[in-house]
């Protein structure tokens, strides 16, 4: 469990620095093979999966994790600055309460987007068998 | 068939280089072992060949991103094979531009040890 774990962890941030899925299944088999032989944990072997993400070199895919949560920050910035230059010309009438619904909204959309995009890159690549 | 002992616990050395060194040539020594080594070139032997050769425990999370930027750079080709259980290995083979850049660091580095070996003797006329 704590191997699938590691792997996961590992999965997520390898996407993150835009790895494409073939290059991540590599790292994970590697990994796997790697334990399997020393009989070690992975996090023995190779340390945390966060910073041993950072010792490869940045890829150009994107990940659908990264989508999600890179549109999601996106649109809420959007929202965020319309709502702003709405108010500014006067178009909506500002009241505390609507600015907080607003931003509140946005915070959200915000959270849920990094949220869902950090889940479905910790999944572990559909081709890839331990 | 997987090995019962766990070969990098019995060559842990205690031999510790400064990273810089490392930086410098533990890519060519990959290279070297991987060449040596032919068909048993994967991964956790070359790491073990490197450990006996006294150049210190080389983990897992230092050899790989190493052996990736090899393969990247045309230095190396790979091949997954599958074992009768487990994850299967991944083996290394020099290219032919791999084998080429191998022989030129060599001498290069042999020369520049030469040189500052000398240096650092005290010879003023040099290697």
């Amino acid at each position: 469990m704590e191997h699938e774990e590691y792997l996961k962890d590992l999965a997520q941030s390898l996407r993150w620095r835009r790895m494409d899925d073939r290059a991540v299944i590599d790292v994970l088999r590697e990994v796997s093979s790697e334990a399997a032989e020393t009989g070690s944990a992975p996090v023995d072997r190779f340390g945390d999966a966060e910073q041993y993400a950072e010792k490869f070199d940045r890829g150009r895919s994107m990940s659908i994790g990264l989508w999600v949560a890179t549109t999601g920050a996106v649109l809420a910035t959007l929202a965020a600055a319309a709502y702003v230059v709405s108010t500014q010309v006067g178009s909506v009438p500002t009241s505390l309460p609507r600015s907080l619904a607003v931003y509140g909204v946005c915070a959200a959309l915000l959270v849920a987007a990094v949220l869902t995009g950090h889940r479905l890159d910790r999944r572990l690549p559909r081709d890839f068998r331990t | 068939m997987r090995q019962s002992r766990r070969p990098y616990d019995l060559v842990m050395t205690t031999e510790t280089w400064p990273s810089e060194w490392y930086r410098a040539i533990l890519w060519a020594c990959a290279l070297s072992v991987i060449n040596e080594l032919e068909d048993d070139a994967y991964g956790y032997n070359i790491g073990i060949q490197l450990s006996r050769r006294r150049l210190g425990s080389i983990t897992g999370g230092t050899l790989y991103p190493l052996l990736k930027r090899l393969e990247a750079d045309g230095l190396v080709t790979t091949q997954w094979r599958e074992g009768n259980q487990g994850p299967g290995r991944k083996h290394y083979r020099l290219t032919s531009p791999g084998r080429l850049r191998l022989a030129e660091v060599s001498d290069k580095w042999l020369e520049f040890t030469a040189v500052s070996t000398s240096v650092l003797k005290g010879d003023r006329d040099g290697a």
